[in-house]
């Protein structure tokens, strides 16, 4: 992040025990310095269905209940949707928010907040007698409570995976009778499994008003959501996008960073998605995603970071031209190998096949040669994903994506 | 080698493997209890599957260092269940510091691993790197009691060291709340550069020990963060106070409010949250000494 960006952000002053560090001329001028630096880009808002809940792109969820001042930087910079959930840190978040949120004008923000069905088996992924309609509501209650508010605006039936759950008989009154009472303005499911499912029974019930669901680059069917989504919007049915992150990491060593702006972006590009919920820690974080509000266009470099980095630069090629032995055929190598990223990638096979037809490559270039004369300088295994790919050529258009 | 031999041999890896492998599947042996039926859980979760079973909350557990989940039931008749869920994390901070996320300010604490506290149908305990959740749909007293015997037996079976991380030991004890202490592994007070810090409430501040890797990489992040707050010429991020080891600091930081800072080796302790600026103070200096007294 610029550095200039993240002072203006901070607009900051100085004091101290340490007269050394007291500097009242400074703060005046960062005082007087901050009307200035107004946003001029009018931030993008997308409506939540048929809830008429105008939303910026990007929202928050609450990760930890540590962070009170997170939150009060958020609602500053715009972020209007929070959301949190009765079992974060056994409720502290929620308990959190409620003290942020005290004398706070109510209609400057949005609350959501996510009630899991209190006999679950996890492992078998049913739903036990222990599910009623009372014991829903009196975890509700609890969350209003710890929240100080008399009413929420989105209640979620938290982790449901099957159309069952969706539907279960004891959760849709529960939810009927929050909404009725005033405990809440709208209600949904939350789901990380089986999501096009949840998204159809939740069609299906006419009684949700929005899904939040995970969604990310990485997901490996991209358009099924997609079309999910759009069966959802036209059933009115608003769409949250969470766990946009993907992790935050490509690898578990947490040395490669996903580039967020970028992974925001990549799930706006769905329209039918409203808003997304990125779990945030830090100031920088924030104003970074905040800037996703002014500008959701993704860019080809953008684009690329969320494949390419996939393995530090390992998994595909970045197209250096740099073969550190050229192959025997002269094969334009880097052009096979985006169309190796375009299929494995991004599950574009179409793309990959455009690529390949564009050099009017045969199913198998490489089937009359012994031995492979080309090298990669980062080891791609460009023989194997040369044959790999080229077998799209072979492929009707209509079975590809 | 005959037939035999080679038979012999390999007899000898096979079992050898097959209690590699028992041992690794069952790293967290639950115990029994009397009159109770005991199920381990056939699966063990990674962070790979952890939002399967606690959704949503799985992002916090994966900050901090999460690594396998082991879960199990006790039934009775007359009791639909006990079920327990074992947290590994990384680190006994991670274990710890994941513990005191959920757990709340005021309830009903128990000698029970590194700490543990009781609520209606819940019983939670640290104890070295396990994180130990138990809960069950019976609030007797029989039930009560038989959770604090399987917590006792399942901490006991961890054979872990039964105590707060070692770092707590330096906070001051006068003014401090009791049971208060957090870890947070990560972006403290919101800031990258900020990594794990320790934290201890005070009737007037909130205390803090950030743990560097030495000196030089506590001075590199302070220098980040004066330079974010546009500290004045003279204490600019090239030039830190030079009376920050010997007094504190005080900056106006404009999410956090007023933040004090002493550097004391490779950690820097700290005051945030503060109500009451000379007793922050005090107890920084406290805090200092502790240090000073260790080296």
């Amino acid at each position: 992040m610029n550095e200039l960006d993240r002072r203006s952000f901070l607009k900051t002053s100085v004091l101290g025990t340490s007269a050394a560090l007291a500097a009242p001329s400074l703060l005046a001028r960062f005082q007087s310095a901050a009307p200035e630096e107004k946003n001029t880009k009018p931030v993008i808002r997308r409506t939540l269905g048929k809830t008429g809940i105008s939303l910026p792109v990007v929202s928050m969820g609450v990760m930890r209940a540590d962070s009170p001042a997170l939150v009060r930087a958020a609602l500053k910079s715009g972020i209007v949707l929070f959301d949190t959930a009765h079992g974060y840190q056994k409720g502290r978040n929620e308990e959190m928010l409620g003290d942020v949120f005290t004398g706070v004008q109510r209609s400057s923000y949005v609350i959501a907040t996510k009630v899991p069905p209190e006999d679950i088996d996890w492992q078998t992924n049913t739903i036990g007698p222990g599910t009623t309609k009372d014991a829903f509501l009196k975890r509700l209650d609890e969350s209003l409570l710890r929240l100080k508010l008399d009413s929420v605006d989105i209640l979620y039936v938290h982790g449901v995976s099957a159309r069952e759950h969706v539907l279960h008989p004891a959760l849709i009154a529960a939810v009927t009778e929050a909404k009725k009472s005033g405990r809440t303005k709208f209600v949904g499911v939350s789901t990380h499994k089986n999501m096009e499912t949840v998204i159809d029974a939740a069609v299906e019930s006419g009684v949700y008003d929005v899904v939040l669901a995970a969604i990310n680059f990485q997901y490996n069917a991209p358009e099924n959501f997609r079309k999910a989504t759009a069966r959802a919007a036209a059933a009115g049915i608003g769409i949250v996008a969470m766990k946009t992150m993907a992790g935050g990491y490509f690898d578990k060593e947490k040395k490669k960073q996903v580039n967020c702006k970028a992974a925001l972006k990549w799930v706006l590009q769905d329209p039918n998605i409203t808003t997304c919920i990125p779990g945030m820690t830090t100031f920088d974080q924030l104003q970074e995603n905040v800037g996703v509000n002014e500008d959701i266009k993704l860019t080809g470099e953008e684009k690329d970071s969320l494949t390419m980095r996939e393995s530090g630069g390992g998994m595909y090629c970045d197209g250096c031209s740099r073969c550190s032995s050229p192959c025997a055929k002269h094969l334009a190598v880097p052009e096979i190998m985006r169309a190796y990223m375009y299929a494995y990638g991004y599950g574009a096979t179409l793309q990959a096949k455009e690529v390949l037809a564009e050099r009017r490559y045969s199913a198998d270039p490489c089937r009359d040669c012994l031995i492979c004369t080309a090298e990669c300088i980062k080891g791609l295994p460009i023989r194997e994903r040369v044959t790999d790919v080229s077998r799209l050529a072979g492929v009707p258009d209509e079975f590809l994506a | 080698m005959n037939k035999y031999g080679v038979l012999a041999v390999l007899v000898f890896f096979t079992v050898l493997w097959n209690s590699a492998f028992t041992q690794n599947v069952t790293d967290v042996q639950f115990p029994q209890a009397d009159g109770f039926k005991l199920t381990p859980g056939e699966k063990v979760y990674t962070s790979d599957n952890l939002f399967e079973i606690i959704d949503g909350a799985a992002d916090l557990f994966l900050t901090y260092g999460f690594e396998k989940l082991y879960t199990a039931e006790y039934s009775a008749p007359g009791i639909r269940y006990i079920r327990i869920e074992t947290y590994r994390h990384s680190s006994p901070a991670n274990a710890f510091g994941m513990y005191a996320q959920e757990r709340p300010e005021q309830t009903r604490f128990l000698p029970i691993g590194g700490q543990g506290y009781m609520e209606e149908g819940v019983l939670n305990f640290y104890c070295g790197r396990y994180y130990v959740r138990m809960s069950t749909n019976d609030t007797g007293e029989n039930v009560r009691n038989a959770l604090q015997s399987i917590a006792q037996s399942v901490a006991g079976a961890l054979h872990q060291e039964k105590m707060l991380p070692a770092l707590f030991g330096f906070f001051p004890q006068e003014g401090k709340k009791q049971n208060s202490e957090m870890y947070v592994n990560q972006d403290f007070l919101g800031y990258n550069f900020f990594p794990a810090a320790y934290s201890v409430q005070y009737v007037g501040e909130k205390l803090f020990i950030i743990d560097f890797s030495g000196e030089e990489a506590a001075r590199l992040a302070l220098k980040k963060y004066f330079g974010l707050l546009q500290m004045p010429a003279q204490n600019s991020p090239e030039n830190i106070p030079e009376n920050i080891t010997e007094n504190p600091v005080a900056v106006n930081d404009p999410h956090q409010g007023s933040v004090m800072f002493r550097l004391c080796g490779a950690r820097l302790a700290g005051a945030a949250d503060i109500r009451d600026a000379e007793a922050a103070k005090r107890n920084l200096d406290a805090l200092a000494r502790a240090f000073q007294g260790a080296h």
